[in-house]
């Protein structure tokens, strides 16, 4: 039974090893958690699960288990989409910079209208031109075509949808990945200021050469701090659905800007940053981080690189910033204002940049400091973040 | 032995449950959770309510971790041997780290590492030997240094850096949640008993105001909490002024113990200051 259990904890995806195993049935057998099936919840959950981010799946593998019921599925779109970024959503206007036609004139309306469908709607819908389901050309659901529609779940058909309202439940970029990274690692490796700063512990041969042989002889030691590499690093990476062919990519970027830079931080974003970005890639509404507070928490010395394919519809770019009157311009543009050094780097291969229109509006924003995602991409990048 | 909170810290069924499972176990137990929860408050309460003395290991960023077994200082060792003197017992120049002392204590002691996500991101792997099986070598002196009682090791996190999987493993694992509103005060009456009802019911309300403010740096905590209490009613704060101060919209009486950053109590003002405005 134990073993079942340990199974269907392992299949929701909280990785956990034999090993732990052996602990919980270790701590089992001396008599903890008899008979008493809450002692024994949390007995399990501190031996096997050893994040609180995977806390929520380890709750639903076990009601899973032992009620055998499962939660895994949820059809229930009006429970995935958190009530907040409708309200955020709806505070802000959209435009259309090249006038054509939308179905609907203001996202105000868009949103109120999916509010409706979604009370209205029960189960799940293909095609069509008015539920909120997959494929057809009703302004909700995904793979459709309707260019000034909310894409809600799915994979995306055509790149156009202008709010995504996917749960993202995209998955943590894997550090641990160490093949391959090798040649971006060096890639990297130029983003460095050495100083010396920090307590004294390293020897300083020269200094106490030269101090000794002052002394006449008599042991002069002479104690440096060590030189390290003070350069801070914030990295805002895309995960949105364009860029799946590229994880496996950005995987490797990650993993050797993670062993490469002590002072590393990393944020990620959906398709173009806007008012908030996400802390961690597991949980979704609780990690949100606002940009503007992104802003006020970092010093500006701080080198940005963002990532991503930069392709989407342009008016997903030049909407008016949120929230605060009068302000004219988006958040990458107010990025590059407030960072000394912003750099975009795109996985999208170089000759595929000039034929879509929003790679070259945001290569403006960054002022052309848009590298292509290859070793020697990135070797231009580092060299232009550390001048 | 057997752990099951005390007068001073309030510790639900799952903390018991975890506690007592690392001290069955012989294992590490990793506390992680907001600053100000009370990870090691947790440490020190176990220990005295279990008669175990306590090793306290507090790690900084430059901490390695042979500093925990033991550092060899050949700097002293080789300016006594220009000055002259009896240099060879070199055990004389090793001095002993936490790990060891808790290891050779006569009776079983409680380890804390605080905050080990302080260290260097290799810090954690270079403990794996010691944790598990409770020993290391010492190779100035060849010897090995085994664990006599091996200690209940109590690791708490702040989750600044990503602990490595190996590490994990190794360990107990327990979240503190940040406390609800009624075990908040409970928490609150087991620091200050004599705390009248309004007053414990409008600082909390006050509190949690604070906490939902969006965009703070650091939100106050539960420590926070009990220290502002005790200004509030040392300096005799009438319950009163805590009701005309909506926490967000005014700041509160000595908000300065609650906020510690610059940043967030200009925030807090400016707020104040543009409802003031909306007001009028």
């Amino acid at each position: 039974m134990l073993l079942k259990f340990f199974e269907a904890v392992r299949a929701s995806g909280v990785s956990c090893t034999p090993r732990e195993l052996l602990d919980l049935v270790g701590v089992l057998k001396q008599g903890a958690a008899f008979a008493d099936s809450e002692a024994f919840y949390f007995l399990s959950r501190c031996c096997l699960v050893k994040d609180e981010g995977s806390f929520d799946r380890f709750d639903r593998a076990f009601d899973g288990f032992f009620r055998g019921i499962s939660r895994a599925d949820p059809e229930d779109f009006s429970a995935a989409i958190p009530d907040e970024w409708l309200r955020q959503a709806l505070a802000e206007e959209m435009r259309d910079p090249d006038g054509k036609a939308l179905s609907f004139d203001k996202l105000e309306d868009l949103l109120d209208e999916l509010k409706k469908r979604l009370e209205e709607q029960e189960g799940r819908h293909v095609g069509g031109s008015h539920w909120i389901g997959s494929g057809g050309s009703s302004p909700f659901g995904h793979s459709g075509e309707n260019p000034g529609g909310i894409r809600i779940g799915g994979s995306g058909g055509k790149n156009q949808a202008r709010w995504r309202m996917q749960q993202p439940n995209y998955r943590g970029l894997d550090s641990s990945e160490q093949l391959g990274t090798r040649n971006m690692q060096m890639a990297l490796r130029r983003l460095r200021r050495f100083t010396r700063i920090g307590r004294e512990e390293e020897l300083d041969l020269p200094a106490t050469i030269a101090a000794t042989a002052r002394n006449g002889g008599m042991l002069d030691i002479r104690i440096a701090p060590k030189r390290k590499n003070n350069v801070r690093v914030l990295l805002l990476l895309d995960v949105g659905g364009s860029m799946d062919p590229y994880i496996e990519l950005c995987e490797q970027l990650f993993s050797a800007a993670r062993s490469e830079f002590r002072q590393l931080e990393h944020f990620y974003f959906h398709n173009f940053p806007y008012e908030s970005l996400w802390r961690e890639s597991r949980l979704s509404q609780q990690e949100v981080m606002p940009t503007q507070e992104l802003l006020r928490r970092h010093r500006c010395d701080y080198r940005v690189v963002l990532v991503g394919d930069a392709a989407m519809s342009p008016y997903e770019i030049v909407s008016p910033l949120a929230g605060e009157e009068g302000v004219e311009s988006n958040w990458v543009q107010r990025l590059t204002e407030f960072f000394d050094r912003v750099i975009w780097l795109n996985p999208l291969p170089e000759d595929r940049w000039a034929s879509t229109d929003s790679i070259g509006i945001i290569s403006q924003l960054v002022n052309g400091h848009m590298y292509p995602m290859t070793p020697d991409g990135i070797a231009d990048g580092t060299a232009y973040l550390s001048r | 032995m057997k752990f099951e909170g005390t007068e001073r810290y309030i510790a639900g069924k799952e903390l018991q449950v975890a506690v007592n499972a690392a001290l069955s176990l012989q294992r590490p137990l990793l506390v992680k959770g907001e600053p100000g929860t009370g990870k090691t408050m947790l440490a020190m309460e176990v220990a005295s309510s279990l008669g175990m003395p306590l090793v306290e290991w507090h790690i900084k960023s430059t901490t390695s971790a042979q500093q925990g077994r033991y550092e060899y200082d050949a700097v002293a060792r080789l300016r006594d041997s220009q000055l002259g003197s009896e240099i060879d017992d070199i055990s004389h120049y090793i001095r002993r780290g936490k790990l060891w002392e808790s290891f050779v204590a006569e009776q079983r002691v409680a380890l804390l590492i605080d905050e080990i996500d302080k260290a260097d991101i290799e810090f954690p792997n270079d403990l794996l030997q010691e944790l598990d099986r409770m020993e290391f070598h010492v190779y100035e002196l060849d010897r090995t240094i085994k664990a006599i009682h091996r200690p209940l090791v109590i690791i708490t996190s702040n989750n600044e850096k990503e602990l490595p999987d190996a590490f994990l493993r190794r360990c107990f694992f327990h979240y503190i949640d940040f406390p609800d509103r009624n075990t908040l005060e409970a928490i609150v009456q087991v620091h200050h008993p004599d705390i009248s009802r309004e007053l414990l019911r409008d600082a909390l309300r006050a509190f949690f105001e604070l906490r939902e403010v969006p965009g703070l740096k650091k939100k106050p905590s539960t420590s926070e909490l009990i220290d502002w209490i005790r200004l509030l009613m040392s300096d005799e704060i009438p319950a009163q002024l805590l009701h005309e101060s909506d926490g967000t919209r005014l700041l509160p009486p000595l908000a300065g113990a609650l906020l510690k950053n610059e940043q967030d109590l200009h925030l807090l003002d400016r707020l104040a200051f543009m409802h003031r405005r909306e007001q009028r």
